[in-house]
Parts: structure tokens; sequence; C-alpha cells
């Protein structure tokens, strides 16, 4: 899958979540997104993990800095790195 | 009768410990431990879930082994407190990385659980400031209480975060209004309370140790 493909999908979780469009790009980040909170994250990070098949590590988790950084892991997951 | 007592940083080999220090903390004058009641956890259930989460050597938050410091006599630990720098490990807050843990340790089943008191817990909720040094889970064993123990973590723990970030400005901590005890040793320390949150849930306390959270500060320069 593509890394657009993947932030297109993306984009459907996070309508999901917060039940309106989210702009997404590299630099987005929690902090611009209102309602984006500790809770919510689990949430989109378990919902992400469902919808693509994968697993993240803690430590992939804790590095994650933006949506940048969040399209480059999931798209490693899928690829088998 | 006097004590010997080492102050140390805390180790992965003192997550058992470090688990009792977090429990009794949490649990302050209630008998009410978040971990069970918010995820349905038995008390053993909940132990072995903080045990695994302090196990995962993750810095800079409230479960992580590095944010605490020891003090032991004789090898036998006696008490503990955490502290860390808000958003020193890679920006990344504290709440983000106890999030990151929680969901990770306890899975889909356990998040579905806290969502449906999101609304309690989000009322609740004060932000930590990013790079003041946070003070978290003061214990002490009752036999040792009353021998200045608790004043030198303090000071081990507020010397350590300086150490990490020299300019630290300030401190913060957040507890329960009902922890009367660790308010009055922090005050003596130099904090003061400057915001309050009382929850609009009657059942809060069904959940979570007491319905009043405070914020306690201090001015480093």
């Amino acid at each position: 899958m593509e890394r657009a493909d993947i932030a297109i999908e993306i984009g459907k979780i996070l309508h999901s979540v917060f039940k309106k469009d989210i702009e997404i790009h590299d630099n987005l980040s929690a902090k611009d997104v209102e309602g984006w909170d500790s809770l919510t994250h689990m949430v989109i990070i378990t919902k992400i993990e469902d919808h693509f098949s994968v697993k993240f590590k803690l430590r992939d988790l804790n590095k994650l800095n933006n949506m940048g950084n969040l399209l480059d892991l999931v798209k490693a997951k899928i690829d088998g790195i | 009768m006097s004590f010997d007592i080492q102050y140390r940083p805390a180790t992965v080999d003192d997550s058992e410990f470090l688990c009792d220090v977090i429990i009794a903390a949490e649990m302050g004058m209630s008998d009410k431990l978040s971990y069970c009641t918010l995820f349905s956890l038995s008390l053993d259930e909940a132990r072995k879930a903080i045990i695994s989460m302090l196990q995962e050597e993750i810095d800079g938050c409230e479960l992580s082994v590095s944010s605490f410091t020891i003090a032991e006599i004789d090898g036998q630990a006696i008490g503990a407190l955490g502290g860390w720098v808000e958003g020193y490990y890679e920006g990344q807050s504290s709440q983000m990385l106890k999030s990151n843990l929680i969901g990770y340790t306890l899975g889909k089943s356990a998040i579905e659980k806290l969502q449906v008191h999101a609304q309690m817990l989000k009322e609740f909720y004060i932000p930590r400031e990013s790079g003041c040094a946070q003070i978290e889970y003061l214990f002490v064993k009752p036999e040792y209480t009353g021998r200045r123990i608790e004043m030198e973590l303090m000071q081990q723990v507020e010397d350590r975060c300086k150490r990490l970030v020299p300019e630290l400005t300030k401190g913060q901590a957040q507890l329960f209004r009902n922890s009367i005890w660790s308010i009055k040793l922090l005050m003596k320390f130099g904090y003061s309370i400057t915001r309050s949150i009382k929850s609009t849930f009657p059942d809060v306390t069904n959940y979570i140790a007491h319905n009043e959270k405070v914020l306690m500060e201090k001015n480093f320069i």
C-alpha cells in the first residue's frame, strides 16, 4: 500500500473518531486537533492497528511526534520492515 | 534509634517495590485504586500490569523506573518518590507516554472500559507544563515516617531534575485534596496550591480516591 493511500485510510479513521474531516499532512500533531487527548490517542492507535492488521511496538509509539511519523510507521509495518 | 539511610536512583529490580509505592500513593486515604476500578482488574491483576509497565523502562512519566529515587536501609527499600522533567525525552508528554504504556499493556478491552469514563476523566485532567519538574508518588513505610526521609527524597528528586535541566524554573505536583500529609509536606518544601478541580460526577469516588484534585507549584527562581 502506498503512503498516500495509508493517509486516506487514516483520514477516514480520524473522521470516525472526531466526527469531522481532519486534513492529513506530515506536520499534523495531536496538539493541532481539538479533542486529541491521551485517551483519544489510545483509541486512534487501536483503530489503526485493527484497520491495517498491524501491532505497533511500544518504543515506536513513543517516538511518534506527528502524522508523518505515523504514516512512516504504518507503511513500515505493512511492508514488514 | 538512628539509621544509615541511603538514597539512590531506582532500577528495574525495584519494580515490585515501586508498584507498592504507586498503589499506596494512588489509593491515598481511600480504598479505591483507579487501575482496578477503571479497568475492572483485581488488585493482583493491577499489580501485574503496573509491574509490567515499569519493566518496559520507558523514561519520562510516572510509570518510569528512571523517575524514582529510592530510600533504603541495609539494602532494603523503605521509601520512594517519583519525579521527572515534563517533555524531556524527545518532547513527548508524560500523559501520552503513560497512555501508550496502558494501551500497550492492557490492550483494546481496557481502552474500551476507560472510554466509558472518558468525560469524568477529562474533567479531572490538569495538563503538566512542559519543561517543569513533576513530582508524583511519594511513599515511606509507616515505621520510618517522621525522620525527614520524605524531605530528603524531595530534595534528591528536585536536584536530579535540576541536573537534567539546569535552567529549570518550576516544580509541579498533582494530588488529591485529601492527601493532607503530602500537601503539608510539599508546603514545607515551598510548594503552594495554585489550582483545584472538583469533579461534578457524583459517583467519581467509586472510581478514584477523591473528588477533588489540586495542582501545587514551586518557583525555583
